[in-house]
């Protein structure tokens, strides 16, 4: 295999950082290829590494080759192979640590393990970490990504998908982080109604959401318990749930009330 | 050498039809090589022919397909009635017809090439039977032997001695195979299966996850995962499961995972489209099988330099895992020993680098090279025995 990556992850200044087992020859160049408008960007390689800078390209997929002089059929630019798996939690988690409003990734293509960028327009968005649904309460830990530290005075806010329905709950936060909790007992009520939850401090208004941990689609992947709230005609329950954008939400559902005739 | 190799179905994905384009991909650098189909219900295979392979078909099912000018009206006689050929106990009996049996019998009594190499019981009963004895013959057998109902198995007994070989995936089904056909007859080899020749992934032991993979059935144990996993997460919160594939005990394991407390812990992934590459960021791969034919998937982890937790379930681990050295096992069906063995390789960083590096060389075994090679050089021996 020829010019196989060993390394090939973005930085925390947006440079694509290259490297291989042994330096390549003298004139092999690293080419960015826009898979929308076939708009590219080219790095030399020196030695056995290569840095192209990618903060400021396009939105959207760069396929990542690699041009080696008198390679096979000439000076062609070929996929880069690479034998990085290109996910690092604690990485991506670091890189959504500062205000951003692009992120750009690199990962290993599915269909032939080449290198490949994501080029993506982000706004912040509080990344869920755990959700706790248990002794009448929904826990929900998480951090901001791409907003930086929270400010002070955070707030949970749960707002009703329809009608004027806002419950809000003080955030305890440090850093980037945050952690806060919701009384299930404030979310029953006569009818169905989903709650969107958000993170809000002085001008920022981030959707909680689980998007930096590889797994998209999560509705499928997991559930959460639920738990049962209210009384008399107010009995409900209440139940967490991700939203077909791995948006965090919260389902609550009136419990039917046992009628005479079903009594009997 | 011209070979064929003749599968029931190309063109639907499934792990015999997998390793069988590895192996013929591989076979085809030296050799002339053909992928016969028993069906073809689609216009490409279930995956790409390698180069060199060629591929053809018996049965075309594809909408508006017609067999060839005059059968067409005897075609969709006998398409409509079972097949006498091939045993009812045949796993894959209600694929067969009396037309895949005309079809068959046909192909195999003209075959032309020096090495037939068919990969089920059904269709290796049908070489034994029409092959002429000129075509060095192999069967083989991806099934444990005891797994066949009796009138199978008489079969097997009945017609397997005419073959020039058995080939088996594991030495506890060659002893099996060997016990149940009388000697003097053919031979049984275990050969198994090949890594295809590619840059795989190589996990940088980064990330707190652990990986599964396989079909959603109760035979992989994936309950008894859930459960071990329980107990690793009371030790080590920050890490997560990740179960790839799909079946029909999805919505059961997820909602086990539920009523266990790991909503957040345990994410049922669906399938995968490259698996290796999702082994590859996770640190270790669980295997909760409670039978295993052979595990391709602790032969792809080994090759992402990912250690394998796995239980000592019959028959494959236990041949392809060395115990302490590329990972782990414990015994079948123990979800406590499972969590032990999980929360010993989480605990200690270092030994699981150490395994992780040696299942990188394990891999090697497997390589494709590896296995064509002994598969050429058992071929050679057997023409050279009909000479």
């Amino acid at each position: 295999m020829d010019a196989v990556a060993r390394h090939a992850r973005v930085d925390g200044d947006d440079r694509l950082l290259v490297r291989w087992s042994e330096p390549l020859p003298d004139g092999a160049r690293l080419v960015a290829r826009h898979a929308a408008s076939g708009a590219e960007r080219t790095a030399a390689v020196t030695g056995d590494t290569a840095t192209l800078p990618a903060g400021d390209l396009a939105a959207g997929v760069w396929n990542v080759l690699i041009e080696l002089p008198g390679g096979r059929g000439g000076e062609q630019a070929v996929p880069l192979p690479t034998d990085d798996p290109g996910f690092s939690l604690d990485g991506l988690l670091a890189y959504a640590a500062v205000p951003r409003d692009r992120a750009v990734r690199a990962s290993r293509s599915a269909a032939g393990g080449a290198v490949m960028l994501t080029v993506e327009d982000v706004a912040p968005h509080a990344e869920v970490e755990a959700v706790h649904p248990r002794d009448g309460e929904v826990r929900i830990r998480g951090r901001l990504a791409y907003g930086g530290d929270v400010p002070g005075g955070a707030r949970l806010v749960a707002i009703a998908r329809e009608g004027a329905g806002m419950l809000v709950e003080h955030a305890r936060t440090e850093g980037t982080r945050f952690e806060a909790a919701f009384a299930v007992e404030a979310f029953a009520g006569p009818s169905s109604t989903l709650w969107d939850l958000w993170l809000d401090a002085a001008d920022l208004h981030a959707r909680l959401a689980t998007r930096l941990d590889d797994a998209p689609g999560k509705r499928g992947k997991l559930s959460f318990p639920k738990q049962a709230a209210g009384a008399g005609d107010r009995r409900a329950t209440v139940r967490p749930y991700y939203t077909a954008r791995d948006e965090l939400s919260i389902a609550c559902h009136p419990v039917e009330p046992v009628t005479a005739g079903a009594a009997r | 050498m011209r070979i064929s190799f003749l599968l029931l179905d190309a063109y639907t994905m499934d792990g015999t039809v997998r390793s069988t384009f590895t192996l013929a991909g591989e076979l085809a650098r030296r050799h002339r090589v053909e992928i016969i189909s028993v069906l073809r219900a689609a216009d490409e295979p279930a995956f790409p022919v390698p180069g060199g392979v060629r591929m053809r078909s018996l049965v075309d099912q594809r909408a508006g397909a017609r067999a060839p000018w005059p059968y067409a009206a005897r075609a969709a006689r006998l398409a409509g009635r079972p097949s006498g050929l091939v045993h009812p106990e045949e796993r894959c009996y209600s694929s067969f017809s009396a037309w895949t049996d005309v079809r068959l019998a046909r192909a195999l009594r003209r075959m032309r090439a020096d090495v037939l190499v068919t990969t089920r019981a059904g269709l290796n009963v049908a070489a034994a039977r029409f092959a002429p004895a000129r075509v060095v013959r192999v069967a083989q057998e991806h099934l444990q032997l005891g797994m066949n109902e009796p009138g199978l198995l008489a079969e097997i007994k009945r017609w397997y001695p005419r073959l020039d070989a058995v080939t088996t995936l594991t030495d506890a089904d060659r002893a099996d195979y060997e016990a149940a056909l009388p000697d003097g007859g053919c031979r049984v080899v275990t050969i198994g299966n090949g890594l295809p020749d590619q840059v795989h992934p190589r996990s940088r032991q980064e990330n707190r996850v652990v990986a599964a993979g396989g079909r959603l059935v109760w035979v992989k144990g994936y309950d008894l995962l859930i459960d071990a996993f329980a107990k690793v997460v009371e030790k080590h919160p920050g890490w997560r499961l990740r179960v790839y594939g799909s079946g029909p005990r999805r919505d059961g394991l997820r909602a086990r995972a539920t009523g266990l407390g790991l909503s957040n812990d345990v994410l049922l992934m669906g399938p995968a489209n490259d698996l290796e590459g999702e082994i590859a960021k996770a640190s270790i791969l669980a295997v909760s099988s409670r039978a295993e034919p052979f595990g391709m998937t602790i032969i792809e982890a080994f090759a992402c330099g990912v250690p394998v937790v796995s239980f000592d379930c019959p028959r494959g681990p236990r041949e392809i895992i060395t115990d302490g050295h590329d990972g782990l096992l414990v015994p079948p069906e123990d979800s406590g020993a499972l969590a032990e063995a999980l929360i010993r390789l989480i605990d200690d960083e270092e030994l699981r680098r150490r395994m992780a590096a040696n299942a990188l060389a394990s891999a090697d075994r497997y390589r494709i090279g590896e296995i064509a090679a002994r598969w050429e050089a058992m071929l050679t021996e057997l023409r050279a025995a009909k000479r």
